[in-house]
């Protein structure tokens, strides 16, 4: 199909009135500059902190979540979430080098990996994640499979606190500094799934995790008030 | 009419009464030239007009609009002041004229000019005379304003007839639900798409009977009759009156359809 | 897909008779509207933010090709396929060859109102394929072989009874279960019904909300997770986009998203937000071995040069038929095609052609409510009026029109013929209406007095009581 993509791309230069020379790099650049570029962007605006516009943005998104001391802390975190949902003392976990200081108790099962048999609840680790909506931003790779993140009924975040950013441009700011940028699949989660396909009716739910539990990681001294 | 010779010092405003006006609802035009009178213009009638062309113009039929563009440009452009009491006569003249006769060399910056001369008459008395707070009209009861699409949208029209409607002695404003949502009217699009139009207004007088008012007023003559024309099918007893015709104190001929010596 | 724009008109009239619909539309219209209306007065200057978003769409289609071709480099560099199709056809032809390649039997399919526009669902049904939606909205209407009636809430129409009744007759096959049932039981078992798919298909099939250039990455937007269910489980993941969705980079794209939210479902943020770059790599866990791009043009192009390339801007949000008032009389299956609605309205005459839509243009009263919520502002009303323009050029508008239009126009140009005559027709017309004010039928005015009362006009025009009232006051 490349007479396709000559054809295509002859009739969008003819549209657009293009010689070939009016087709730098530098010239878009410039072009998009004068258009808009040059200025930041409306965003929403907010009188709170970081920290605080973004748990309650979370909360507004029907997530949930709860601080935690210090990764150590993780595991009695994770296995006390279980116990008040009064589910299985079981978990999928990614294979994340922060989770390996998690203090799993004992007799929790921890398996780790992406496979999906008898998946309820994973855990794994956020990239990012910005106050404007209370969105998390987790990136696929080999700590972090994607499914991991959509295929349990319950989804618990681990939260490093200093990865809470003010805006969806510094989230792309902190990630463009990572060398596998952009990974395969980079995800933005703002709450638990949800559906209004039927009578307009919020439903949690959908086909990803009915809960959406984040576990914020800040050392004891961080929190204020 | 209280002034019988206009002074020379007092600035001349062409009306342009609109068709549906000509046709049906004279009043409204006479409404206008007291409102206009009042503010200390003084009004001609360019007598050659018939109409801004929109139908033509909304049914994509160009070289018929185009034709009675320059039509309207001729007779009007002399004037300083062109007042239309309707948004959307007024809206075709400000913003589709341009839009129109751009490239047409010979007409293009007179249909600017045009539009720039052009008003709406609320945002007239509103924005140019400036003598909105004397309006010394009465009007007892609860009326509703439906906004028209044509004057909300393309003209920005929405606060001017409720700063006016204001300072009516006796009059009380009762806000309707989706007060800027179409009635369903227009032009052609009533007569061609009947079951739709029907649906439309239906909900629009729903939305009018909910606030209890007994009076309709609207800026546009082809709305209100659209409104009227079914309240009175439906035997919903509210009254309709074009805005011009309660701010100049004249509702005191029958209200659109009613019949005549109620 | 369905096609029958040319009947839009007994369409519409048998959806103003469907008490279902009316009940589902009447529900859908307020909850649109209110929710964005909440979502727009929290945003400190939205009007700013719709003014960038019409800059950023309006850049990227300016430069489309450098860009279409700068995504393709980093699609390839990512390690994806990117296929070029000049219209539905070819669309079709590239992903049943990629489909056989794939040996697939199942594939499972998130939204995309590109894939209605080239049918092909119905093309992978005919080779063989078992094809499942897993939107919940679009799951409901394969269920009950109907198109989409929303762009983003296809199933918008629909009753919760419809939809209890669509279930049991598909998931328990004749079994007796209790009449209507909530949503969430409702909810739960598509849940469980498709995770099975989710699980054991072979390709999976998604649109595209944005293409970013910069990093080829597809961006993709929804509430359930069903594009992430469908992009990360299968072999292959298949993305078919139109070349218009291309943008810039991905902080353009953060603008556009902004919006999108908003006027779409009144949302900040939808809940799952995900960029797509290639197919798995050495040591993921989990994702697809292929990944394939499919850029379609389909009139694309054609629109691109002419006068309607602001339509291009579309990001697809829905809120022009949420907040249009014909959309809400008849719902999205009177327009007979994929795209409803203003949108629709444009663009169907534009993909298909003006023939073939005579209607669209036309059932629009001009209120401009739509272009006023627009989030890249597309003047819709005005690309209609244009299309309107082209029908009358090329003799598309009926005979009926045209002569009253030519009758009408005849006497307008001529004022002194009209006014004669003006005052004569409603000397006549007064007389006719006796003293009542109005008619309550009219032979020549049946398409107005079959639903409402005709105001009679007065006695005299206004021309006339003017001259009169002029001479007497001696002006």
């Amino acid at each position: 199909m490349s007479e396709a993509r000559k054809r295509i791309l002859e009739r969008v230069g003819k549209a657009l009135g293009r010689d070939d020379a009016a087709t730098s790099t530098g010239r878009v650049a410039k072009a998009r500059n004068d258009a808009y570029g040059k200025s930041t962007p409306p965003r929403p605006k907010w009188s709170d902190s970081t920290m605080d516009r973004f748990l309650a943005k979370l909360d507004a998104a029907a997530a949930t979540h709860e601080h935690v001391a210090s990764i150590e802390g993780v595991g009695a975190a994770v296995d006390a979430y279980l116990r008040a949902q009064e589910l299985p003392r079981a978990v999928r976990v990614a294979e994340h080098p922060l989770l390996q200081g998690a203090a799993w108790p004992d007799g929790l099962e921890v398996s780790i990996g992406a496979q999906h048999e008898g998946l309820l609840v994973s855990v794994s680790v956020a990239d990012a994640a910005m106050a404007e909506t209370g969105t998390l931003v987790l990136c696929s790779g080999p700590q972090s499979p994607t499914s991991l993140d959509f295929l349990a009924d319950h989804h618990l975040v681990v939260l490093p606190a200093d990865a809470v950013v003010p805006y969806m441009e510094d989230v792309w700011a902190r990630l463009r500094e990572r060398p596998d940028f952009p990974p395969r699949s980079l995800n933005y989660i703002t709450g638990p799934s949800r559906t209004a396909d039927i009578e307009q009716t919020i439903q949690l739910g959908a086909h990803g995790p009915r809960r959406l539990h984040v576990l914020l990681l800040q050392p004891a001294e961080a929190v204020g008030g | 009419m209280t002034d019988t010779t206009p002074t020379r010092e007092k600035p001349i405003v062409a009306l342009f009464a609109t068709c549906l006006v000509d046709l049906f609802r004279p009043n409204v035009g006479l409404a206008t030239v007291r409102l206009l009178e009042q503010a200390g213009f003084a009004v001609e009638v360019p007598q050659q007009q018939t109409c801004c062309g929109q139908p033509a113009y909304n049914s994509g039929d160009d070289d018929r609009a185009a034709a009675l563009a320059r039509q309207v440009i001729r007779q009007f452009e002399r004037y300083s002041y062109v007042v239309v009491p309707s948004g959307s006569c007024a809206g075709t003249i400000i913003t589709h004229y341009p839009e129109l006769l751009r490239g047409d060399k010979e007409w293009q910056d007179a249909a600017y000019r045009l539009a720039e001369r052009t008003w709406e008459l609320t945002r007239f008395l509103t924005e140019v005379s400036g003598q909105q707070t004397e309006v010394p009209a009465e009007y007892a009861g609860r009326i509703t304003y439906h906004d028209s699409c044509s004057g909300l949208r393309e003209l920005n029209i929405r606060q001017q007839p409720r700063t006016l409607l204001s300072a009516v002695k006796g009059l009380e404003l009762v806000e309707m639900e989706e007060r800027d949502t179409c009635c369903g009217f227009g032009g052609t699009f009533c007569i061609k798409y009947p079951e739709i139009s029907e649906r439309m207004v239906s909900n629009k007088v729903e939305a009018i009977r909910q606030t209890g008012a007994e009076t309709l007023l609207a800026g546009d003559l082809g709305c209100l009759m659209n409104m009227a024309g079914r309240m009175q099918r439906l035997n919903v007893p509210v009254r309709a009156y074009h805005v011009a015709e309660v701010l100049a104190g004249m509702t005191d001929v029958p209200a659109i359809g009613e019949e005549e010596n109620r | 897909m369905q096609f029958s724009p040319q009947q839009f008109k007994p369409q519409a009239r048998a959806a103003l008779q469907d008490q279902d619909l009316q009940q589902a539309l009447s529900r859908a219209k307020s909850g649109f509207i209110d929710k964005r209306r909440v979502a727009v007065e929290a945003f400190d200057d939205f009007e700013a933010l719709r003014e960038r978003g019409k800059r950023i769409r309006n850049h990227a289609l300016e430069h489309m090709d450098i860009y279409l071709e700068r995504l393709e480099a980093q699609v390839q560099a990512a390690g994806g396929h990117v296929h070029w199709a000049e219209d539905a056809e070819q669309a079709r032809a590239i992903i049943l060859e990629l489909c056989h390649k794939a040996s697939a039997k199942r594939v499972t399919k998130s939204k995309t109102m590109v894939g209605e526009e080239i049918g092909i669902n119905e093309a992978m049904e005919a080779d063989g394929l078992e094809v499942v939606e897993t939107d919940l909205g679009e799951y409901i209407i394969q269920l009950a072989e109907e198109p989409p009636s929303h762009i983003i809430a296809p199933a918008i129409h629909k009753t919760r009874q419809q939809i209890t009744e669509l279930f049991d007759r598909y998931h328990h096959r004749g079994e007796l279960k209790k009449k209507l049932r909530e949503i969430p039981e409702l909810v739960n078992e598509a849940r469980e019904v498709l995770r099975e798919k989710f699980l054991t298909a072979d390709v999976g099939i998604t649109g595209a909300n944005f293409l970013i250039a910069e990093t080829g990455s597809i961006a993709l937007v929804t509430n359930e997770g069903n594009a992430d269910l469908t992009h990360t489980l299968p072999r292959m993941h298949i993305s078919i986009s139109g070349i218009d969705k291309v943008v810039p980079t991905l902080e353009d794209a953060s603008t556009l998203l902004r919006l999108l939210a908003r006027s779409a479902t009144g949302q900040e943020m939808s809940t799952y937000t995900t960029f797509v770059n290639g197919p798995r790599r050495d040591g993921d866990p989990d994702g697809p071995d292929e990944f394939h791009l499919v850029l379609l043009d389909n009139g694309r192009t054609r629109m691109l040069q002419g006068q309607f390339r602001e339509m291009l801007r579309c990001i697809r949000c829905g809120a022009c038929m949420n907040h249009c008032p014909v959309y809400a009389a008849v719902g999205g299956h009177a327009y007979g095609w994929v795209y409803p609605g203003p949108m629709g309205s444009v663009l169907t005459p534009l993909i298909v052609g003006l023939d073939k839509t005579r209607d669209l243009p036309h059932a629009c009263t001009l209120n401009g409510r739509c272009a006023s919520v627009c989030p890249v502002k597309i003047p819709l009303p005005k690309l209609l009026r244009q299309l309107r323009s082209e029908q009358y050029r090329e003799g598309l508008m009926d005979s009926r029109n045209r002569l009253g239009l030519a009758f009408w126009g005849f006497f307008a140009t001529r004022p002194r013929l009209y006014h004669t005559a003006a005052g004569l027709a409603i000397r006549v017309l007064h007389a006719l209406s006796r003293g009542r004010g109005r008619f309550r039928r009219l032979p020549m005015a049946a398409g107005w007095t079959g639903s409402r009362d005709l105001p009679a006009p007065s006695r005299r025009t206004f021309q006339q009581v003017w001259k009169q009232q002029s001479k007497e006051r001696g002006r």
